[in-house]
């Protein structure tokens, strides 16, 4: 087996005190002949990466998951693993533990959302810093194309989940916030990918550039981002709608989370405006402008 | 005389996409001498810029909406007769040489308003009396703004810019239930206490006014829907921009940076338990 990364050495199933059941392999990409999907260790990948990959999960009770994020976060190579629980009631300390490599950073009282981010951000110490939450499992074929966007130079590779999403009329409260935020960053490229969406990756400059502090207001992070003029891009596409867990708080309109993410995004918008950094819209309606406007609606 | 609406609307016919496409002025067929109310208890405030061939049908329209009534019409550069049509149909019309803006003819009418209710609407939408009473009869009911309850073509993939501005303004609001409602839209009613909270000169940027409808209390409520539909008919665009669109749009982030002046940088919506300082 050829493994041309120059910065860490191949760890091919190693890391976990226990190993489980082979990871699934159907949607992998052919980037190896010799898998040995049933050899009983874990897959890795090889990523070909010239930098350092700083992997931060978030986690509040996800012991069911969390262990399965992990294995496929191996894949990946990473030089370090954070897990940020953050009021975990349930197993997921001893479930992150089973993971060697892990860093696991445990704050029994809850410290609120997304601050989980902004704690493993602070932590870490990779030029790629590849954010997930612990709910979700993702393979690890699917993670690659975010870090690797990085490594290609990129400074936040974004989850574009545009394709996945609905007519307008049932888009959620969040989802609207996202696209409104990116128009008027002149964004609409974007469409509706937003650093408030797992997974993404920031590089260090953009984390640096950022403040890890403001990677707890997610949206807030996203409109500076922009601003600072960091290269922001979608770099691949994972269904993160159906496999977002239920929970009481983020169903139903006008739940808990989404008043959250709407004051987010608020936060957002007034650090957007405090910079002037409304990309075209600054002075399009003062007294010229509705004049010119009204002339051409006109067709004069 | 029955509030209900008709089973179906008339495919709305006002705004022809060029000019020449538009019909020939219809002449105005009115039974009975149209003239204003000398006390009129319904203002009908109708901006109008070039609109011949429309603006008579749409104050027969308006005058239909309450027997107390008078019709307001601000024409403001317009030069195919418009001044002369509303005039013969009654109306009260204020004329401008120059275009006045987009919007602007709200403000000039609403300052001449003698009515208690203040109805708004526009020289290329002819809706009959039935579409626009809904509107009166609930400001007169105790409802001090009452909107079109039409929130624009939300069917489709991607929403129009102007479209989901209006639906993430009433997000932050935290008036989610109005959807994409808004008093940029024509038609809709004020009462004359909106009138003294806003100003007059407020209503040329509807969006900051509707802010501050909101925030100062006032009743709004989704009265009525008057599916204006193609009220953003494809036009050629200036260089690649559509200057409308990023004048509503701007107008939009000027009521966002209001409602977060006055309600502080979240917009009123809390943290949760997060503890910022846990990070520095």
């Amino acid at each position: 087996m050829s493994n041309s990364s120059k910065l860490f050495k191949p760890r091919i199933g190693k890391g976990f005190s226990k190993s489980g059941k082979s990871a699934k392999s159907s949607s992998s990409t052919p980037r190896r002949s010799s898998r040995k999907p049933k050899s009983g260790r874990s897959l890795s990948l090889i990523p070909d990466f010239r930098s350092s990959l700083s992997v931060i999960i978030s986690a509040r009770d996800e012991e069911e998951t969390l262990f399965q994020v992990l294995k496929q976060v191996m894949r990946l190579r990473p030089v370090e693993i954070i897990v940020v629980l953050n009021g975990c009631k349930d197993r997921s300390f001893q479930r992150a533990r089973l993971c060697k490599q892990a860093v696991v950073v445990h704050c029994p009282e809850s410290a609120g959302h997304d601050v989980g981010r902004a704690i493993g951000a602070k932590l870490s110490r990779g030029d790629i810093l590849l954010f997930l939450d612990g709910d979700m499992v993702i393979p690890a074929p699917q993670l690659i194309s975010f870090p690797a966007a990085i490594d290609g130079g990129g400074d936040v590779a974004l989850n574009d989940i545009d394709p996945l999403l609905p007519n307008f009329a049932q888009w959620d409260e969040v989802t609207r916030c996202k696209l409104f935020l990116n128009s008027v960053l002149g964004r609409t490229d974007l469409g509706t990918s937003s650093i408030t969406a797992v997974p993404h990756a920031l590089s260090r400059k953009a984390v640096e550039t950022i403040g890890c502090q403001h990677l707890m207001v997610p949206p807030k992070a996203h409109a500076v981002a922009i601003m600072e003029k960091l290269k922001v891009e979608k770099a691949g596409t994972v269904n993160v709608i159906t496999h977002n867990r239920q929970r009481k708080a983020n169903t139903g309109e006008g739940n808990a989370m989404a008043k959250l993410i709407s004051g987010d995004h608020a936060e957002a918008l007034h650090e957007l405006l405090a910079r002037g950094g409304s990309k075209g819209f600054e002075g399009s309606n003062g007294a010229e402008s509705r004049r010119q406007t009204a002339l051409w609606r006109n067709g004069i | 005389m029955s509030l209900k609406t008709k089973r179906s609307f008339a495919r709305r016919t006002g705004r022809p996409l060029s000019r020449k496409s538009r019909r020939p002025a219809r002449p105005a067929r009115e039974t009975s001498a149209p003239v204003n109310h000398p006390e009129p208890l319904v203002s009908v405030i109708i901006p109008a810029m070039n609109e011949a061939p429309t603006i008579a049908r749409a104050i027969a329209g308006a005058r239909g909406v309450h027997p107390r009534c008078e019709v307001i019409v601000v024409a403001n550069g317009s030069m195919d007769g418009t001044v002369e049509i509303a005039q013969s149909c009654g109306a009260r019309v204020i004329s401008y040489a120059e275009p006045l803006g987009h919007d602007v003819g709200r403000s000039i009418g609403a300052e001449v308003a003698k009515g208690e209710i203040l109805l708004f609407t526009d020289g290329d939408l002819v809706l009959s009396s039935t579409q626009l009473r809904p509107f009166v009869v609930a400001v007169s009911g105790g409802v001090d703004v009452a909107l079109n309850n039409y929130s624009g073509p939300v069917h489709r993939s991607r929403p129009h810019p102007v479209v989901l501005s209006k639906h993430v303004l009433n997000i932050i609001l935290q008036r989610p239930d109005l959807k994409g409602c808004s008093m940029t839209a024509v038609p809709h009613a004020l009462s004359r206490k909106a009138i003294q909270v806003l100003g007059s000169d407020l209503l040329s940027r509807p969006p900051v006014a509707y802010v501050h409808a909101v925030m100062e209390g006032l009743r709004v409520e989704p009265v009525h829907i008057v599916p204006v539909g193609k009220i953003n008919a494809v036009r050629r665009k200036k260089g690649g921009r559509d200057p409308l669109q990023q004048l509503v749009i701007a107008d939009h982030l000027e009521a966002i940076a209001l409602l977060l002046k006055r309600r502080g940088n979240r917009a009123g919506f809390t943290d949760g338990i997060r503890r910022r300082e846990m990070v520095r």
